[in-house]
């Protein structure tokens, strides 16, 4: 399943990919992955994201 | 059998250098990398024996068949495990740790054509066959042949990056 509010809550703070990629240590097609619900992140990553994008993981990954 | 002997006392010491610096390396994959490596290693392994059960099963029915292909035979297996590994970690964004650079494609074009141009000399100095079996130029073939298919999975990869980003 697409996590489209991962890519909201990207887009909303006009970053790309590889920008938020490189600020949370991870390759590009990671981001790509789990934008596109190919790949469940660790909750280290999970949580890695929520901090770089100011969001809860209630409000990014939470069904 | 002696020089058989030096070539896997070589090969062993070769290879405790070299996972020796893999280890002081640092190589940073993240976590997702990591695990698409480890599928591809499984991927290259199953295939490298499913070529090697074909393979004998094959010589075992038809030796003549074995005979002729000889050391090329055996050695198309290695080829075609270590080209899927690395296609695939190439077409999964796996191939590269992130804090290392990636070589450059006129690299694989280089050895491809390296490659091609030794199999097209060694063709002319040994000939297809040499003694009923395959010779040597075959090999160079071969490694020209994988190093353009690593080119082609890198510019594959790269035209998909620049889509997605532009998405």
């Amino acid at each position: 399943m697409k996590n489209l509010r991962l890519k909201a809550a990207r887009a909303a703070k006009d970053m790309s990919q590889q920008a938020l990629a490189d600020r949370v240590g991870v390759s590009r097609q990671t981001i790509s992955a789990i934008e596109n619900g190919d790949y469940n992140p660790t909750i280290k990553l999970c949580i890695a994201i929520c901090r770089d994008l100011g969001k809860t993981l209630d409000e990014l990954f939470w069904e | 059998m002696w020089f058989f002997i030096l070539l896997c006392a070589v090969f062993v010491v070769v290879t405790l250098i070299v996972s020796q610096k893999g280890e002081t390396k640092d190589e940073k994959f993240d976590e997702r990398q990591r695990q698409v490596r480890a599928r591809c290693s499984q991927i290259a392994y199953t295939v490298l024996l499913a070529y090697v059960l074909l393979y004998g099963v094959a010589a075992l029915f038809y030796p003549e068949l074995a005979a002729v292909l000889g050391a090329v035979g055996i050695l198309t297996g290695a080829a075609l495990a270590v080209m899927v590994y690395t296609v695939l970690c190439v077409w999964r964004g796996a191939y590269s740790a992130l804090n290392q650079r990636t070589p450059g494609m006129v690299l694989y074009l280089f050895c491809g054509a390296i490659g091609i141009a030794n199999f097209v000399l060694q063709l002319k100095f040994y000939g297809p066959v040499t003694d009923g079996r395959l010779s040597i130029c075959w090999l160079s073939l071969e490694i020209g042949i994988i190093y353009i298919v690593f080119l082609a999975a890198r510019l594959a990869r790269r035209l998909a990056d620049r889509r997605a980003e532009e998405a």
